[in-house]
């Protein structure tokens, strides 16, 4: 009787498998309808249709299928970018070996778009990483946010996440090596000015030759500094960007020569301020735009300042110094014209996959950036660093946020995603949220 | 089928005292504790085990533990359980679908004694989105007729688990994802299948081979550690139920077109995992050794190739490619014996070892013992009990199984070394009986009090 049960079941289990299919496909051509489009490229909000086929803005659907989506006065915007954030997943105040939230690549990127981030600049895993986790979302059509991969970071040691350059034969390989793999940046330690221990970014000289080397090669460079000297020395060299918070107010001249070399800066804002933000503050580790993606353990770890892990002390302790000085320096770099881009850090401690992007903005905001520039530095100023253009203009990428208030007005507003559409298709986001109970066997 | 089938009922060969569970207890404590230490005194540990798996060689993924007072509770329900319902289903009559609902609830039950997150969701799910299994490749792919098609173009790109096996465990666990939704509730049916497959072809090869199925050799049988551990834990389990339907139809020839329906199970197994290549020598051998001919067994391998061609024309899954692309990935550096001699000696002998260990040293005892009684008696089901072995040999020299995880991979070996035990237990007077399930009972509730098993 068993063994005809058996057979029952195989027999149920066949018809159900060969009855099933995959989901249907999205339809050919969105109209999203009624939205009011926030273009931070030409700095407009229109009331107007967008067209969406094949995955980019055209001029009128050409496909008999039809999906119309209405906006009914929601803001429509592009999706958001982050030019640097790791993908392991969500760390809490105390060591990650001993909490933390683990993530594949997938589901992190998956988390990002969830919060409307759709490009992600990645920090730390090596290559062969990073292209299985490409060709697997290829492979399995997943939707989720788009990989960026600048490679391992040029560094003068050997350490998580970098790449060690002891000597310029090596450097010009690896420029060579990044060049090869079409890079959409490279991205560059410099060692400060009065270098301390463990300090792993590349001596002037050889920073000079990388710098070099990058231009030759036609590829763009993101370079991380520590002070506003050498801030100043690698603008004058050619890099494309510079990221970090350097501390002590930003020099006039510096704030000139980003803007005249039109050298774009990522402010570490949401790295050295978000975790002393969220310490303790019970309205934002309550908040439900991050605990629907955050597990509670780790959430709870923010409650207090004991056995915080050194490192994350060490961040949280230099950004208490810097604060005021570097919003303010923020603040008049984007005033006097230089382009700010949006770094989140995601997965240090304070900065969560996606929702980090959002609070980076929230620094944006408090540093004085208005809603124009707040928006480009999440936008269009990023793409732009990679030579591409953002917007609704036909053959643009659709990839689209809408909200339900102007997202110019508050950088609040941003957080009420009412929907995401990646690649011209309309995104579930539910299935976008990571799993909320399950943690490692400890 | 020509094995004698005299029952010997009566016959007392020697029973089973303490002192003997007791002394084989102790051997294999110690014979374990030899490997240990000297494997690490001639490889360091992080050498051995590159990826921190295991707390304790030659156990591949292992994490000691101690017990807390609420899995002691559970140890004792668990134990009560044992005791209870085998003073019940080891009289004559009892029914198989009762012994098989008992055997799944031993499953349950010892796997509880970590909780049910970790007992019964995490065999399934793991750490969620982190995960390797493939639990987390069913609920990302599109549907099983996607992954049909697409399979040989994506296996690359698939988790570490599924890629190395055909898609029949990602559509399992995808179909079960679908009906139950709960890891928890997978995990329970993944045993259940296992269980639903093992025992009753167990019992038909028992009574095929001893003319009878012992009292509560079934029930022995669902208490092996291997079982209780990862019964529900890992696809291997219904994997094992297959290769035994297989066998099991192959070896009953007194049916008209056995060969047919062992075909029809060879496929399945094939579809499951390529390890399936085992069964080959053991049918192969069987027929060669017992009847002398090869017929059968070509007319097998024709049905199974002829639905694995079928499923290639129908759904575009070609059993071949994903064989070499498996085997390309496993083996990326080349044969293990040259690419890694020291990987290859410590996980050849750490696998014999964890199967020796979670087939229980009682067990070991009366295999050793059934072996002269289970020739005397039944020279097929002999013929079986090497076979098995043997081809599983082949496989660990030839390089299959590398981080040493034997006692999941290798669940079918059970009932071939389960062959010599019944023969032994059918001779054993029923205190015998319950004394040797008692301590196997014990000893895999033990394993899962100390340590966990999962990864």
């Amino acid at each position: 009787m068993v063994t005809r049960a058996c057979w029952l079941i195989l027999l149920f289990a066949g018809w159900f498998m060969a009855c099933s299919r995959a989901p249907k496909s999205e339809p050919e051509a969105l109209v999203l309808r009624g939205f009011r489009v926030v273009d931070p490229a030409s700095r407009t909000v229109t009331e107007r249709d967008v067209v969406v086929q094949g995955g980019v803005v055209v001029a009128s659907a050409t496909s008999a299928k039809l999906r119309v989506v209405e906006g009914r006065g929601q803001f429509l915007m592009p999706a958001l970018w982050d030019v640097k954030a790791a993908l392991w997943g969500n760390n809490s105040t105390k060591s990650y070996d001993e909490l933390s939230q683990d993530m594949s690549f997938s589901r992190a990127l998956a988390v990002q778009l969830y919060y409307g981030v759709a490009h992600v600049g990645v920090y730390g895993p090596r290559r062969e990483w990073i292209q299985r986790a490409l060709k697997r979302a290829d492979a399995l059509e997943l939707l989720e946010a788009e990989l960026l991969y600048p490679d391992l970071v040029l560094c003068a040691k050997e350490r998580y996440g970098c790449a060690a350059v002891p000597d310029g034969t090596t450097l010009q390989s690896l420029l060579d090596d990044r060049k090869q793999h079409a890079v959409p940046f490279v991205m560059i330690a410099a060692s400060a000015a009065q270098p301390q221990q463990g300090d792993v970014g590349l001596s002037p000289a050889l920073l000079a030759a990388a710098l070099h080397g990058t231009r030759e090669r036609e590829l763009r460079s993101v370079v991380m500094v520590d002070d506003w000297q050498r801030a100043a020395e690698v603008a004058e060299l050619g890099a494309s960007a510079v990221y970090g918070l350097p501390g002590g107010d930003v020099p006039d001249a510096l704030i000139e020569q980003l803007r005249e070399r039109n050298v774009a800066y990522a402010p570490a804002l949401a790295l050295y301020l978000e975790l002393d933000q969220l310490l303790g503050n019970e309205r934002a580790l309550s908040d439900p735009f991050l605990t629907a993606t955050v597990q509670v353990p780790v959430l709870d770890s923010y409650r207090s300042e004991r056995d915080m892990f050194p490192l994350w002390r060490e961040f949280l302790d230099k950004g208490r110094a810097r604060k005021q000085q570097a919003l303010s320096s923020v603040g008049r770099l984007a005033k006097a014209g230089v382009r700010i881009l949006v770094a989140s850090d995601a997965c240090w401690a304070g900065t969560f996959q996606g929702h980090a992007s959002h609070a980076a903005q929230l620094w944006l905001e408090r540093a004085g950036l208005d809603g124009w520039a707040r928006l480009s530095a999440a936008t269009v100023w990023p793409a732009e660093l990679l030579g591409r253009r953002v917007g609704f203009e036909p053959g643009q990428v659709a990839d689209f946020l809408a909200v339900a208030a102007d997202p110019r007005e508050r950088a609040e507003h941003s957080r009420d995603i009412r929907l995401v559409i990646r690649k011209g298709k309309l995104v579930d986001r539910e299935s976008l949220l990571p799993d909320l109970e399950r943690r490692e066997y400890r | 089928m020509t094995a004698r089938v005299d029952t010997l009922k009566g016959e007392h060969d020697g029973g089973v005292a303490w002192r003997s569970l007791s002394l084989s207890l102790l051997v294999m404590l110690a014979l374990v504790a030899m490997l240990h230490w000297g494997c690490l005194a001639l490889i360091s540990k992080e050498k051995l085990d590159p990826y921190r798996l295991s707390d304790f060689y030659p156990l591949s993924v292992f994490r000691w533990r101690l017990p807390q007072p609420y899995q002691l509770a559970t140890a004792l329900g668990f134990a009560a359980w044992v005791g209870w319902s085998w003073s019940r289903l080891t009289r004559p009559g009892a029914r198989l679908a009762v012994t098989l609902l008992v055997g799944l609830s031993f499953a349950v039950l010892s796997n509880l004694l970590h909780g049910v997150r970790f007992g019964l969701d995490y065999p399934t799910a793991t750490s969620g989105d982190g995960g390797i299994e493939y639990y987390h490749d069913a609920i990302a792919i599109r549907g099983p007729l996607w992954l049909l098609e697409r399979y040989n173009a994506v296996q690359f790109e698939l988790l570490e688990h599924t890629r190395t096996h055909p898609p029949g465990p990602v559509l399992l666990y995808w179909l079960l994802h679908r009906a139950l939704g709960e890891p928890a509730l997978i995990s329970v049916a993944i045993a259940a299948i296992a269980l639903g497959l093992l025992m009753p072809y167990l019992r038909r090869l028992l009574r095929l081979t001893l003319g009878e199925e012992p009292p509560g050799a079934l029930l022995l049988f669902a208490l092996l550690p291997a079982l209780l551990v990862y019964g529900l834990a890992v696809v291997d389990a219904p994997i094992a139920g297959l290769f035994l339907a297989t066998v099991v139809h192959f070896v009953d020839d007194r049916r008209r077109l056995h060969w047919l329906w062992a075909g029809c199970w060879l496929f399945s197994s094939l579809f499951f995992t390529f390890a399936a290549l085992f069964l080959l020598p053991v049918l192969a051998g069987f027929e060669l050794v017992r009847r002398k001919r090869l017929t059968h067994f070509v007319l097998t391998l024709l049905v199974a190739a002829l639905l694995l061609v079928g499923v290639k024309l129908l759904f575009g899954f070609d059993w071949l490619q994903g064989f070499f692309t498996a085997s390309a990935m496993e083996n990326d550096k080349g044969f293990l014996l040259l690419a890694a001699p020291h990987f290859y000696l410590w996980y050849r002998l750490g696998g014999v070892a964890e199967i020796a260990l979670f087939f229980t040293p009682f067990l070991w005892l009366l295999w050793r013992r059934g072996w002269a009684l289970l020739r005397e008696q039944s020279p097929d089901a002999a013929a079986l009990a090497w076979l098995g072995p043997a081809s599983l040999a082949a496989m660990l020299l030839a390089g299959a199984l590398k981080i040493g995880e034997a006692a999941r991979a290798c669940l079918f070996i059970l009932p071939y070394l389960f062959l010599p035990v019944a023969a032994a237990y059918q001779r054993l007077p029923a205190p015998d009986r319950a004394r040797t399930a008692y301590a196997v009972a014990a000893f895999g509730a033990a394993m899962q009090l100390l340590g966990f098993f999962q990864w």
